[in-house]
């Protein structure tokens, strides 16, 4: 309690003075500490035995809460925002708001491009199918196909089954942004 | 107001500017909880860059993480995790007054984010000796495609390298923190800076928890 801080500096509005939320006189026990990192740890096992499930695309679920949970525990006791000023809380909470904002938008776009039928709905995908020259879709079905994962040197070594082309005809892959015509 | 202070003894620590040792820990703090706001925000873009790849090329991206070993991954995070509780001890150390403890936690978090960016730099010089390098540096241009693991990996090495770059100033903070604790700077009057800098280095750590599984663990 308040008995920790040796500072009794009281605060005055007006001439009257008023009670000061002293956030700085908690202090946490030791086992509390102790405690989180063990719950952090554990978590981490649990994640990673989790994507060992093979869950294909669906395992960002289960990884994405087991992090925000963490993240909840780092948040609350290691960065002590639990007893902290709560307008600290709003700072923090006002932040997530904005990023899911930004994440909601993005998504709001993408996810509904197909909805939009016809004309400029995927004009994006279309160009990029139109980009893609057959090095190209030999090489995206070289690379899911192989089995890179174990050898990644596989791919830059010997590039198997290549008809030897000349570089020069390949285009710059993603990097240079879609053309309209 | 401005002078009401001059009825007390003035606190040691207490800046010109501020009024009571209150309303300056507040601001420091506030002003601390405000900059980490603006790394969420900053880092939110290169999150939002892997969700978009995610969302139009799922069968590269499951495909392109392989290519990464979860296990120096989950070592990291052990790692970080580590020194996000000595450097929360750090904290408690400096709040209770004990300047050993402080300084052996602030040494043990130090050491930690040295480990990590040891490991980082493995990591790293691995997948430069396989050719794999962000954007059309990937490889031979012949495994370059639309959508191709060359994207991956250019959000892989500027999501890592940018969490790298926040280490090693976290690296150089918390060692100045050593110093001025070595000076007796610290006690239960005067421990924001060490607070902040704790503040900081949870951040990095709360960073590092979403991109473990994000790039290491997602299959």
């Amino acid at each position: 309690m308040a008995s920790t801080t040796s500072t009794t500096s009281k605060t005055y509005i007006h001439g009257e003075p008023v009670p000061t939320p002293d956030a700085h006189a908690h202090v946490t026990p030791l086992k509390t500490y102790l405690g989180i990192f063990g719950a952090l740890m554990f978590l981490t096992v649990l994640t990673v035995l989790v994507s060992f499930m093979d869950m294909g695309p669906y395992g960002i679920y289960p990884a994405m809460m087991v992090a925000v949970v963490k993240a909840a525990l780092v948040i609350g006791y290691f960065m002590h925002l639990k007893w902290d000023d709560r307008f600290h809380s709003f700072v923090f909470l006002g932040t997530i708001l904005f990023v899911a904002i930004f994440f909601a938008l993005t998504f709001a776009d993408l996810t509904t491009r197909d909805l939009m039928q016809g004309q400029w709905a995927n004009d994006v995908l279309q160009e990029e199918r139109i980009r893609a020259t057959p090095e190209m879709l030999e090489a995206r079905e070289r690379f899911l196909s192989g089995s890179h994962g174990e050898t990644p040197a596989d791919g830059a070594v010997a590039p198997q089954g290549t008809t030897a082309q000349p570089p020069a005809t390949t285009a710059p892959a993603t990097d240079a942004p879609v053309q309209g015509q | 107001m401005a002078h009401a202070h001059a009825h007390d003894d003035h606190p040691k620590h207490l800046a010109h500017h501020f009024d009571m040792m209150d309303q300056q820990v507040a601001s420091a703090k506030l002003g601390m909880w405000v900059f980490l706001g603006t790394e969420i925000l900053m880092f939110s873009g290169l999150f939002l860059g892997y969700a978009f790849l995610r969302y139009m090329y799922p069968d590269m991206l499951l495909k392109a993480h392989e290519l990464l070993d979860w296990r120096l991954g989950a070592f990291n995070t052990v790692v970080l995790i580590t020194s996000s509780l000595t450097m929360a001890l750090a904290v408690r150390a400096a709040q209770l007054g004990d300047k050993k403890q402080l300084k052996t936690q602030l040494l043990i978090t130090i050491v930690c984010a040295l480990i990590f960016m040891v490991v980082k730099y493995f990591e790293y010089t691995g997948k430069f000796a396989h050719g794999i390098f962000p954007g059309r540096y990937y490889m031979e241009a012949s495994d370059q495609f639309l959508g191709g693991p060359q994207m991956f990996f250019g959000l892989y090495f500027t999501m890592t390298g940018l969490h790298g770059v926040h280490v090693l100033i976290g690296i150089g903070v918390i060692a100045w923190m050593y110093i001025r604790a070595g000076r007796d700077e610290f006690g239960p009057d005067n421990y924001t800076a060490v607070e902040n800098t704790g503040l900081y280095w949870h951040l990095v750590d709360l960073v590092w928890i979403f991109l473990f599984p994000l790039l290491y663990l997602v299959k």
